[in-house]
């Protein structure tokens, strides 16, 4: 245990493991889960111009996530983030299976907060969106925010329904690992 | 609808990269000194990445990265599969891959996994992107008492990348042109020269240097 007379110099983050906590790493939050060659790939699925876009499963992928951009990790968590923070995704191979990463810069002044919300599966309206306040209870908090979010909008119908066109969206998935 | 991502590049390069995999052959160029993408700067290499050794190509091995603290430098060894967090403002090194004392103002996140079955690993180094008046230091310690004998400070977060990696050049020659600079004004040892991180731009004495330390 690091004591005040301790100088850190740098520490040691595993890279997989079966974890799903969040970690502070100076400027970063990371998460990082293993999973075995049986289960399914972690898929990125962002919205670009109001399109769905499907990334590519691929052994080895990093993929930047853009400010602003709404995105979900199919798989892993079921609400469509937006964040004011950079976000990177990250894929590797290993003979045990597949590491993830998700790597988010909370360091950028501009990163306060993410929005957590669901878009109509018929007509691509926002149907419920919801401002997390991430600088003031960090990625691990607004994760735990979004897992709130998640069951209130399973639990109520009327939540998922859309005011544009009343398609009802499908229950979700909860958040993380936890969820599948 | 949904529809799946495909990479043609046949757009600049900075109209591709928030759709694109940077771990692609066909990105992984651009990342290969340090890119500035959003507010990250990015830098990816491919290396022969094991267990236990991380070894360039042209460099030899690098795994050890020196972190100079106030009890001297701890050695720290580079494995695979871990991330390796750099508090800010840490002097480090990497021998045999940079010949002086990086400084900076901002933390240092390391990543290296290996590669598919007979082919490199990758190296990755993410950092936030500096602004305002951050930026990043060349230092130089004396080898034997670790007294700070030159320091070059350089104003990345208003200047760019592009100033790191000239004034990394102008540092390093002057330093070693001048041995007054390199002499320890404590101990009077005479430490060695320097060499940047390019390896392809060395002088003749710099790839010496770059063998020893």
């Amino acid at each position: 245990m690091a004591t005040q007379r301790d100088h850190v110099l740098s520490y040691d983050l595993p890279f997989g493991g079966a974890s799903d906590e969040w970690t502070r790493a100076g400027d970063y939050s990371i998460w990082t889960r293993s999973r075995g060659p049986e289960a399914a790939p972690l898929t990125l699925c962002k919205r670009v111009e109001g399109q769905l876009v499907e990334v590519a499963d691929k052994p080895y992928a990093m993929h930047n996530i853009p400010a602003g951009t709404p995105h979900r990790i199919a798989g892993l968590f079921g609400f469509w983030r937006t964040s004011e923070g950079d976000t990177v995704f990250l894929v590797t191979t290993t003979p045990q299976g597949r590491n993830y990463a998700l790597i988010v810069n909370t360091g950028s002044h501009a990163y306060k907060s993410d929005r957590v919300g669901w878009f109509c599966p018929q007509c691509n309206a926002a149907i419920a969106e919801t401002v997390v306040p991430t600088r003031r209870i960090g990625v691990d908090g607004a994760w735990r925010e979004a897992g709130k979010l998640v069951d209130v909008f399973n639990a109520d119908a009327a939540r998922r329904t859309c005011p544009g066109c009343a398609a009802v969206h499908p229950r979700v998935e909860r958040e993380l690992e936890r969820s599948s | 609808m949904s529809f799946r991502a495909e990479l043609v590049i046949d757009e600049p390069l900075e109209k591709v990269l928030d759709d694109s995999d940077f771990l692609d052959e066909r990105m992984i160029k651009a990342f290969s000194t340090f890119k500035s993408v959003g507010s990250n700067i990015f830098g990816i290499r491919r290396r022969a990445v094991s267990s236990d050794e991380i070894v360039d190509p042209r460099k030899g091995n690098i795994s050890v990265l020196c972190e100079l603290g106030p009890n001297g430098v701890n050695r720290h060894q580079f494995t695979s599969n871990s991330f390796h967090v750099l508090a800010s403002g840490v002097p480090h090194r990497v021998p045999h891959s940079f010949g002086y004392w990086h400084i900076n103002d901002m933390e240092e996140l390391f990543l290296k996994f290996a590669g598919a079955p007979g082919q490199d690993g990758y190296s990755l180094v993410i950092m936030r992107r500096p602004t305002g008046r951050e930026g990043e230091s060349f230092a130089s310690y004396c080898e034997s008492c670790f007294t700070l004998m030159y320091e070059r400070r350089v104003a990345t977060g208003r200047f760019g990348l592009g100033e790191f990696w000239r004034a990394e050049r102008e540092t390093v020659a002057a330093y070693n042109a001048d041995p007054k600079l390199r002499t320890c004004p404590e101990c009077g040892h005479l430490n060695p020269i320097g060499y940047v991180w390019n390896a392809s731009k060395d002088t003749p004495e710099e790839q010496q240097a770059r063998t020893q330390w």
